[in-house]
């Protein structure tokens, strides 16, 4: 699971592992939606990274997702979506597929 | 509607023309035919023809050879890729410019193309990856998987137009709506017209299961390759042959191919690199102009 430097959390990206302050104090629980008042806290505790997954329903599509803020994920996620009849998620090397797409679309915006 | 016509009478009325290739293609023949045939002969009878000289060079020169040193002259070229090599590109030239005076009513020509060098790419990709011989013959294969489409376009273009009216207006893949209408779709018609043009037969499979690779039993690796290439390329979106979206993939033809999976991250990287130099090569010049 990906850390990610406090600085680059977004609203909406889900914490993958409990975050606690120096006291141990849980400050935020595994699987948190992040709010921005969160990443506030985050902040003034002066934690300087956290682990993260992607946003959503898209959590297996791949780390990339996390250098763009939530909603755009989301958008490129859904246009890429569109992109497949009958997309099959059950099927393994349609996923794989579905990921490289998804990601050539983000570094394709990334670069634009 | 007038019921359509069978698939042999709609592509008996699509001669193979060469153009300006025939005399090239003859020689190439011949040479391959006498075991005596010189490179040279073959080289002359190419230099003859500044279009396709530059042609040659500019994809010897690509990274779909990846050649470590510039090659500068036809016979240096064609020794390196081979004769079968050149006569294969310059068949897919001629193919292009049969089609090359067809109306954009229905689909932009170069979009056509696009879509059907990247598929032809990524065929050529997979097929060397496997280790498969004559890995060129699968660029082929994969530049005239939709190609029945054109037939279906300058033939019949009242039934199109009732197939992209449905097309817009149901969520169906394009070739299962052509099937719904015409009885046929354009992989059977492309698989029709291969063979009256006398191509080989695992060419003419290959176009005419592209989306039932499964149905395929004399050639299914040559399916299977061509259908993931069509499947991937579509979700790339480059160019378009008039579907807008990846058709299905069928189960199991991934499997066909006996590839790790992640040889899809450089099948991706792969298209996406030696696009530009083939739709510089082929789609840069003015074929000769020709109507089926």
């Amino acid at each position: 699971m990906p850390k990610l430097k406090t600085d680059l959390l977004r609203e909406g990206m889900i914490v993958g592992a409990d975050v606690k302050n120096i006291d141990s104090m849980l400050l935020i629980p595994s699987g948190a939606s992040l709010t921005e008042r969160q990443i506030n806290i985050l902040r003034a505790w002066g934690v300087e990274e956290v682990d993260v997954k992607a946003s959503g329903d898209f959590t297996d599509a791949g780390d990339f997702l996390l250098q763009l803020p939530a909603e755009e994920a989301a958008r490129l996620t859904s246009e890429t979506k569109g992109l497949f009849w009958r997309l099959d998620g059950s099927n393994a090397v349609q996923m794989e597929i579905f990921k490289h797409i998804l990601e050539r679309k983000v570094q394709a915006g990334l670069n634009r | 509607m007038v019921p359509p016509p069978d698939i042999p009478t709609l592509v008996s009325s699509i001669p193979r023309t060469l153009g300006s290739y025939g005399p090239v293609l003859q020689e190439i023949e011949a040479a391959l035919n006498d075991p005596q045939g010189s490179l040279t002969s073959v080289a002359d009878a190419i230099q003859r023809d500044p279009d396709l000289t530059a042609r040659l060079l500019k994809i010897s020169n690509s990274s779909f050879y990846g050649f470590p040193r510039r090659l500068t002259t036809v016979q240096e070229a064609i020794s390196l890729i081979g004769i079968q090599q050149a006569q294969d590109l310059i068949v897919a030239s001629a193919v292009i410019a049969t089609f090359a005076g067809l109306s954009p009513e229905f689909v932009d020509m170069r979009s056509f193309w696009q879509h059907s060098l990247a598929c032809g790419l990524g065929a050529r990709f997979l097929a060397m990856t496997r280790r498969m011989p004559k890995p060129d013959k699968f660029f082929v294969a994969g530049l005239l998987h939709d190609v029945g489409r054109l037939v279906l376009f300058c033939r019949l273009p009242a039934a199109v137009q009732t197939i992209f009216q449905e097309y817009h207006q149901r969520k169906s893949p394009l070739f299962e709506i052509e099937r719904g209408i015409l009885g046929y779709d354009h992989a059977q018609v492309g698989e029709a017209l291969m063979s009256h043009w006398q191509y080989p037969p695992s060419l003419g499979q290959a176009v005419g299961s592209h989306h039932r690779p499964e149905e395929c039993q004399a050639f299914p690796v040559e399916a299977a390759v061509v259908h993931v290439a069509d499947h991937l390329v579509n979700a790339m979106q480059i160019g378009s042959s008039g579907e807008r979206r990846a058709p299905p993939l069928k189960p199991g033809a991934w499997e066909q191919l006996q590839l790790p999976m992640d040889t899809l991250a450089s099948l991706v990287k792969a298209i996406d690199d030696q696009l530009g130099a083939m739709e510089e090569a082929f789609l840069n010049h003015d074929g000769p102009p020709a109507k089926p």
